[in-house]
């Protein structure tokens, strides 16, 4: 959660575009993440990922804390989103073009080159597992959510989210050992 | 590949690098604040806000309540008759009675005044003809008296002659 989030939101809710710019900054990222992951390509996570703020900031009245950060309510936007693009066409599936936006950073290019091979083996059986997996698998590690945030995005309870973690990942290691057979 | 539940996390912990390309960052960022101020006006200050909407209610409700006294108004004027209840303590058969005795009152005056009327015409009449009658004869006196006139004169020259 950003600091000082709450008094950024009511002053977004009162019609100031500086304060929802704000929140824009610090959601678009893990946003944009987690669209990119679901759609694994590049210019459909854009696009998506732009209707989701476009919406929060139309809505912004209608949003309610509750408790939940900002964020929250921005994934679940984003979520229904997705499932309204999905209805209307079918996804084109890219992993490649999901981790040529890592950045090497410190690794050695030998080293990056072997991790990005790593990452997208990780996402192509990822494209395997169930919707919902996925979504609590990025949710839970490479946002870093806790299971309740994460359950008020996918809309289960937090229990349920347990459950899915548990199960997606034990699924995942199986499809990974399966496409290394292969 | 055989990954552990560790490895996998930590690998998945990777992909938190991958960010949007910096010049879809602007120009979204750009697109979705000038569009939604496109259809927004700035928010007034709170006092004006408050003036805003106590006017507003203040032109609202004597709007209504005029329309309100014009649409009551002409209901019970049209209603009236068929809605109120008769006066309690009013006797209908004496303010009849009364009202037919003014009546005949009215009708009586009316009566005498006609008459009345009639009668001081008439009487014009009468007395115009007396004035007439009374002409006529003091025309025949005075004949009369220039008749005796000069006959007395005639008498009297005679007895002057005579003497």
């Amino acid at each position: 959660m950003i600091e000082d989030e709450p008094r950024i939101v009511e002053r977004a809710k009162g019609g100031e575009a500086e304060a929802f710019g704000l929140l824009y900054d610090h959601y678009l990222p893990p946003i944009y993440r987690f669209v990119l992951f679901r759609v694994s390509h590049r210019e459909e996570a854009e696009d998506i990922t732009h209707q989701t703020f476009l919406k929060a900031w139309e809505r912004i009245e209608q949003y309610e804390s509750k408790g939940y950060p900002f964020g929250s309510w921005l994934y679940r936007i984003a979520r229904n989103t997705i499932i309204d693009s999905h209805r209307k066409a079918n996804p084109q599936v890219n992993i490649e073009e999901v981790t040529s936006y890592l950045a090497a950073e410190e690794q050695s290019q030998s080293d990056f080159l072997d991790m990005k091979i790593e990452w997208e083996l990780l996402l192509t059986a990822m494209r395997e597992l169930k919707e919902v997996e996925q979504e609590v698998l990025i949710l839970r590690f490479v946002e870093d959510l806790t299971h309740q945030e994460a359950a008020l995005i996918v809309g289960k309870s937090e229990g349920a989210v347990k459950l899915i973690q548990h199960r997606a990942l034990k699924n995942l290691k199986g499809i990974l050992k399966k496409n290394e057979i292969n | 590949m055989r990954l552990t539940n560790e490895e996998i996390t930590k690998n998945l912990q990777g992909l938190r690098r991958i960010e949007p390309d910096a010049e879809y960052i602007r120009n979204s960022r750009r697109l979705i604040l000038t569009q939604r101020a496109d259809y927004r006006e700035p928010q007034p200050g709170i006092l004006v806000q408050v003036v805003r909407s106590f006017s507003f209610a203040f032109e609202t409700t004597l709007v209504a309540a005029l329309f309100l006294v014009v649409i009551l108004g002409g209901l019970f004027g049209l209603s009236k008759s068929f809605f109120l209840p008769p006066l309690q303590g009013i006797d209908e058969k004496a303010l009849l009675t009364e009202a037919d005795a003014i009546n005949e009152d009215i009708n009586l005056q009316l009566n005498e005044i006609a008459y009345f009327g009639v009668h001081k015409t008439s009487t014009e009449r009468v007395v115009a003809l007396d004035a007439e009658r009374v002409q006529s004869q003091k025309e025949k006196l005075l004949l009369t008296e220039a008749v005796t006139d000069q006959e007395i004169d005639k008498l009297l020259n005679q007895v002057i002659n005579e003497y």
